[in-house]
């Protein structure tokens, strides 16, 4: 098998699903639906300023329009103070129907910006706060400017108590003025109006959709920190749970940072997946569900050296932020991985079925040292796993002998118990063993490309001679079994349902999982 | 983000008299800016001026006599997917602009020897005879002198 590449994975984005958030019952309309009549509005997945802090300084807002709400001169009637206006789900109303020149709205026209409330109808009482670094670029009757070093530009207007002046540098968060109706002697309604102006090129400087910086800055601020758990830190596996409030339906995003802090220089990263059954965490009145997170160390740390390892709970809706568990940091100190004793095998065919992984397996190695190692029979081209229909223990072939092997190996191979064929306890007796699997996979590979497992020696690896490929039912057969080696068949299905319900408590929590990268 | 390079005027079209009724502070910045800076030509307005200049921008802050005028000038140009080039139907200086009101905001909008500018007009009071039309955005907009930028202007006092 030729080198593998192991992508980072992608968080999926849920931008669009309809957000509910535990404490709060946010929700907001896509973006470009706008009130019905009051125009066509835009839509636009992209979040213009992804690091955007929300504009009032403290939750919770309501964005929708002044014209078509409560008080609007297109409105339902009654006063701008309606309840109503103050209620989710959230409108998008850049783009509202206006006369003057918008070039990125369908209709070439309408409103620059969004409108938004805060949480209640007093003026003069909600901070406004900046959007990002940047300087204070205009102060007027009526508006104040705040334009970052990459030129985009953030219009607050209508505020009162205004405490900026043009030129003042100021810090994302820090307060410019109060949410008001300041409309140049004239009140306006009570609101914010907020918009982002940017030169775009072919255009020039327009006025861009806010709406989903808007979302994405609310749900930072308004978001629960996730919790979670740190249960245990080996040479063999880090497990715990972790669970975000804010998407108690979603496995939380764990972050493990091996030999540090997270950030820190030389430190080991990479991202798992909180999906596996657990009992913690869980909504009340369950007693499991899926927030557990199951890992291992990247074999090329184990080296005898002691290290910290840190494991924290990314914020759903804070951005990167990382909440540590509890129990984290814990230490390890792991035996130094050794290459004496061992036999270096190569991988026959296309092995994809054995799903090794080079972020965790792969030892590094220089391509001569592996020609010094003693060589052994090639691997079958796929794991093949036996269970009994008596028993819990798990064998896996190895050309023509069966080996057993561990729960935590079957983890650390990524071997699914399922997949195994069930046969009579006294089949597999009949048949040849060889000394257990090692407890976890490490590959190395050749000046060529080529994949190699490193084995633990055994004189059956070395003399029985092959290339791996050993069909194991015939040897199996001639043992004296009528087994097969196809998974879920079996002479004794009924008397399958037990071993694999232990094996399934066992290894339930020992999946593996994706999205890991080095910080 | 795309960053031009501005096709600068010659030095010698710098409006010396513009250029010397700004504060001392907001000369010594319009020296440091990266971008051609063109102001309304009113030696009121001028003696108010705040500059701000950034490596891909300036902005200068004026105080007319019934509202507030404010220049920007920016040579990084954000990517925008799908986005067909345009010109607005309105002139200003010779070229397309965009004349928008944003909550009684009057700007104009245009591109110009590889930079972006804007002119914008807040009267005090959004319901004055001066921003009842974009008339008076335009008029400044077209009457705009240069007056100089870093490699244009380190000369003057």
């Amino acid at each position: 098998m030729k080198r593998l590449i192991v992508a980072a994975g992608v968080l999926a984005s849920t931008l669009f699903a309809s957000v509910s958030f535990a404490q709060e019952g946010f929700s907001y309309n896509p973006p470009g639906m706008l009130v019905s009549g009051s125009g066509e509005g835009r839509f636009d997945e992209k979040v213009y300023v992804p690091n955007m802090r929300f504009p009032i300084e403290t939750g919770p807002a309501y964005l929708n329009s002044q014209v078509w709400g409560h008080g609007g001169s297109q409105g339902p009637g009654g006063s701008q103070c309606d309840p109503e206006n103050r209620q989710y789900p959230w409108w998008d109303n850049y783009c509202e129907k206006r006369t003057w020149d918008m070039p990125l709205c369908p209709a070439g026209t309408g409103h620059q910006g969004q409108d938004m409330r805060a949480a209640d109808c007093e003026k003069n009482v909600h901070w406004v706060v900046a959007g990002v670094d940047g300087t204070i670029t205009n102060v007027g009757t009526y508006s104040v400017y705040l334009t970052a070093d990459d030129g985009t530009r953030f219009d607050y207007l209508h505020m009162g108590s205004v405490q900026v002046a043009v030129g003042d540098e100021v810090k994302r968060g820090d307060r410019l003025g109060k949410v008001s109706n300041e409309f140049g002697g004239t009140p306006t309604t009570i609101h914010l109006h907020f918009n982002i102006r940017q030169d775009v090129e072919g255009l020039g400087f327009v006025y861009v959709p806010p709406y989903l910086s808007l979302v994405k800055s609310y749900q930072e601020l308004m978001s629960a920190p996730p919790e979670g758990t740190l249960e245990s830190a080996t040479c063999e596996r880090i497990f715990g749970a972790a669970a975000d409030a804010d998407t108690p339906d979603e496995p939380a995003d764990v972050h493990i940072s091996v030999g540090g802090p997270a950030g820190e220089k030389d430190v080991l990263g990479f991202d798992v997946k909180a999906n596996l059954s657990s009992g913690l965490y869980c909504a009340e009145g369950e007693e499991t569900c899926t927030h557990g997170f199951d890992s291992m160390l990247p074999v090329r740390l184990l080296d005898g050296a002691n290290r910290e390892v840190y494991v924290y709970a990314k914020d759903t809706w804070g951005g990167s932020d990382l909440a540590p568990l509890a129990g984290s940091p814990k230490t390890v100190t792991c035996l130094a991985f050794s290459t004496d004793g061992k036999v270096r095998r190569k991988v026959a065919g296309d092995a994809q079925a054995w799903a090794f992984d080079t972020f965790f397996d792969e030892w590094p190695i220089r391509p001569q040292e592996i020609d010094d190692l003693p060589s052994g029979r090639d691997l079958p081209s796929e794991p093949k796993l036996v269970t009994s229909a008596d028993a819990a223990d798990f064998w896996m072939f190895d050309g023509v002998m069966l080996r057993s092997i561990s729960a935590d190996a079957l983890f650390a191979f990524r071997l699914d118990p399922k997949s195994a064929a069930i046969w009579e306890a006294s089949d597999v007796a009949r048949m040849k063993k060889g000394k257990p699997w090692p407890s976890r996979p490490v590959i190395v590979f050749d000046a060529n490309g080529e994949t190699y497992l490193l084995d633990d020696r055994d004189d059956g690896l070395l003399s029985l001679g092959g290339n791996g490929e050993d069909d194991p039912e015939t040897q199996a057969k001639e043992s004296g079994c009528t087994c097969t080696l196809g998974a879920f068949e079996s002479r004794n299905g009924g008397a399958s349902a037990a071993a694999f319900a232990l094996i399934g408590l066992l290894l339930s929590a020992r999946r593996r999982r994706t999205n890991r990268a080095n910080s | 983000m795309v960053v031009g390079e501005p096709v600068w005027p010659d030095v010698s079209e710098v409006n010396r008299e513009a250029f010397s009724a700004m504060p001392g502070e907001a000369r010594e910045r319009i020296k440091t800016s990266r971008v051609p800076v063109w102001l309304p030509h009113n030696p009121t307005w001028l003696g108010s001026a705040k500059v701000v200049s950034k490596e891909l921008w300036t902005t200068v802050h004026l105080r007319g006599d019934d509202a507030t005028i404010v220049v920007s000038a920016s040579r990084g140009a954000h990517k925008l997917a799908g986005v067909t080039p345009m010109e607005g139907n309105r002139r200003v200086r010779g070229k397309g602009a965009f004349v928008s009101q944003n909550e009684g905001i009057w700007s104009a909008n245009w591109v110009e020897s590889g930079v972006s500018y804007s002119v914008e007009v807040e009267c005090d009071v959004p319901s004055s005879a001066s921003c009842a039309s974009e008339n008076k955005v335009l008029d400044v907009a077209n009457a705009l002198v240069f007056v100089g930028g870093k490699g244009r202007a380190e000369v003057l006092p």
